[in-house]
């Protein structure tokens, strides 16, 4: 892209007015650091409490003291360290070669009781009816049916009818659901609507 | 447009706003909020939404200072806070539409007397997705791989609108003073 | 006691009989669902994008205060028979592109070319919880799309996928194909471009622009809206204003008509050929425009 008088531009931009925030902005942002502040001091001033006294005695029992093995310190300091170099070449493996994020897969299986639809239904019978009695009238009377008003509701009929194709389609490759369903009937729910609407504007 | 840094206070001040010294937050706070009002104001086109950023920009600056590394410098990562903020507030028109070519052949010519005031006018008249490409590119520097991330639009998207924001510019341009 | 036995037996015979002829009779099958489910933690800032491109999907979104996303992702076969449903889930793809500040999550369908078509159905369901103010995209055919608890910039494209959104703050744009469009708890500037798509909000202010056909429209306002701006044809449009004292209207109806709650109202509308219309302006009030054409508006 060329650019004629970019530094002219530049000038402008450089010279462009700056604006100051009202006065009283301050104040609002004080209230609200106050407010987080008084919270982080009082959460801070949280009362503490004492266990009982004889707490450790419980927890030492579920431990199994009675019978522990001394391990001299000296070999105990050998095992720690080769611990804790196992768990960091580990560390680092896992890290090289995991992508970013613990990830897990699983695979489940269920059963549920459910219709499976085969096909979607077709046009009720008083629908066709209805669709053959708009098309005798526009052959008898092809004037009446240009008309803005009826030519825009022939035209969503055939809209309609292209929807309800594709949504055929889609179910026989992806399958049929409860989605597919509501899509269905909200589409018929139009068709039915615009056929009402054309026959009695075609009766009047 | 920028404000001067003195690295030396700044740091200093920033260990003070750490430490919730509210005389160093309004310190700070007034050291910086023309340049960054008029950032947020010029973005979004509103004073009442502008105020809003950027009293929600200065409570999250002081609630992440503490996390501020120093990698960039101070005023630009409160910059990016308040932009992140105020693109929010506008609508980007076709976020997703995929730039067709990389061909810019037509010639952008600015107007011998273009003047900041007229500027200002035209740039208040784009639409709100030209407009902050605009100002991000134009005025504050950003380069397209920046304005992508702030925006969530790839970088050639960035690129286009900035194109299609100049070619608006001048005709607004023109029809403010023709 | 023989006949105690007796007895016993044949309840249970009744029982089981009474359980599996409602289930034939009602042409209702035992279906067998397999489903491959992958759960991922994705550590990310405050500030970002998210990217969802789905058909015959269910996505669900969650805003949260934590600095990091979680994606739970099922692959969903279902099919009487389960071999047949293993072998038909392996025909839905999923893709995760993790970049910085984007992460871009989409489903797809691969078919063989000796396959017919499926006997069974295949879905997806996406749940993601991610920081409240991530930018979110969302292209979907054929399945539903829920939001919940988010303050960003949103844009949904939507075929045959109701939309769902639940305490929202910010900027929504919608384009929207035959997929309704419910909205509860949302203060946000939002741009709705639909057909056959009925709108509900329960807004607490914001903008609103919206364009429909065929389709409902109703608006209502806890908080007066800060706009209204329509443009519909063939929709019956319904406004809950808080208060008609609170705004300006410049209402336009052809071929139909516009009810008011008040007759106080009626001098300001004005009626001549096929066209109705009502206009009522004061100053510095928010307006409720709306342009309409062959069904009611009607003002409460």
């Amino acid at each position: 892209m060329k650019e004629v008088n970019r530094d002219i531009l530049q000038k402008a931009i450089d010279q462009l007015p700056e604006f100051d925030p009202e006065p009283w902005l301050w104040h609002k942002i004080e209230v609200f650091l106050d407010f987080d502040q008084k919270i982080s001091q009082a959460s801070q001033a949280l009362p503490e409490f004492e266990p009982e006294e004889n707490q450790w005695n419980k927890i030492d029992l579920k431990l199994g003291v009675g019978n522990r093995k001394i391990i001299p310190l000296k070999r105990l300091a050998t095992y720690s360290l080769a611990a804790a170099a196992s768990l960091l070449i580990i560390f680092i493996t896992i890290k090289h070669f995991s992508p970013a994020g613990k990830e897990h897969i699983t695979i489940s299986y269920s059963t549920e009781i459910k219709t499976l639809i085969n096909n979607l239904p077709s046009a009720a019978k008083t629908e066709l009816d209805s669709e053959n009695f708009i098309k005798l009238c526009c052959s008898r009377n092809p004037d009446r049916c240009e008309s803005p008003e009826i030519s825009s509701l022939k035209y969503e009929l055939e809209n309609l009818n292209h929807q309800y194709s594709l949504l055929n389609s889609v179910a026989e490759q992806y399958g049929n659901d409860e989605n597919i369903l509501k899509a269905y009937t909200k589409i018929e729910t139009a068709r039915s609507r615009v056929i009402r609407e054309l026959v009695s504007k075609l009766k009047s | 447009m920028n404000p001067a840094t003195n690295i030396n206070n700044d740091d200093e001040l920033i260990l003070r706003c750490i430490r919730q010294d509210r005389v160093a937050q309004q310190e700070l706070y007034e050291k910086y909020k023309r340049a960054l009002y008029t950032r947020a104001f010029r973005m979004i086109n509103n004073k009442e939404y502008a105020h809003d950023v950027l009293q929600e920009s200065f409570i999250e600056i002081f609630h992440d200072l503490k996390n501020y590394r120093g990698d960039s410098g101070l005023f630009s990562w409160m910059k990016t806070i308040v932009y992140r903020k105020s693109l929010l507030h506008i609508k980007v028109e076709n976020r997703f539409k995929e730039y067709e070519s990389e061909r810019y052949d037509d010639e952008i010519a600015w107007r011998d007397d273009l003047t900041a005031e007229y500027l200002d006018k035209a740039i208040k008249n784009l639409p709100d997705g030209y407009r902050a490409v605009f100002i991000l590119a134009e005025v504050d520097g950003y380069r397209h791989k920046e304005i992508a991330e702030l925006m969530g639009i790839a970088e050639g998207t960035s690129k286009s609108q900035l194109y299609q924001a100049k070619k608006q510019l001048q005709k607004i341009l023109h029809e403010l003073k023709p | 006691m023989n006949m105690t036995c007796l007895h016993i037996r044949t309840s249970i015979v009744c029982l089981v009989i009474c359980y599996i002829i409602p289930v034939l009779a009602s042409g209702q099958s035992i279906i067998q669902v397999v489903t491959k489910t992958i759960d991922k933690d994705l550590p990310c800032g405050t500030y970002g994008s998210l990217r969802i491109t789905g058909e015959k999907s269910e996505i669900e979104i969650h805003g949260w205060d934590k600095k990091n996303m979680h994606i739970k992702v099922q692959l969903i076969s279902e099919n009487k028979d389960r071999k047949s449903a293993e072998e038909e889930l392996e025909y839905l793809h999923f893709s995760l592109n993790n970049e910085p500040n984007l992460v871009e999550l989409s489903n797809t369908f691969i078919f063989p070319n000796w396959h017919t078509n499926i006997h069974g159905n295949l879905k997806t369901r996406y749940e993601v919880w991610v920081p409240r103010q991530y930018i979110i995209s969302i292209l979907n055919k054929f399945g539903f799309i829920k939001l919940y608890d988010l303050e960003t910039r949103t844009t949904i494209d939507a075929e045959y996928s109701n939309i769902s959104v639940n305490n929202y703050k910010g900027y929504l744009s919608v384009k929207s194909s035959y997929s309704d469009l419910k909205g509860d708890n949302i203060h946000s500037e939002l741009e709705c471009n639909a057909d056959h798509a009925d709108i509900n909000l329960l807004t607490n202010g914001g903008k609103y622009h919206i364009e429909d056909k065929y389709g409902k429209i109703n608006l209502k306002a806890n908080e007066v809206f800060d706009l209204v701006n329509i443009r519909a044809t063939w929709t019956p449009i319904t406004i809950i204003t808080n208060g008609m004292d609170r705004y300006n209207f410049d209402i336009s109806n052809s071929y139909s008509d516009i009810s008011l709650p008040d007759h106080k109202f009626d001098s300001y509308i004005k009626r001549f050929m096929n066209h109705t219309i009502f206009r009522l302006k004061a100053e510095k009030k928010p307006e409720i425009s709306i342009v309409t054409s062959y069904e009611n508006i009607d003002i409460k």
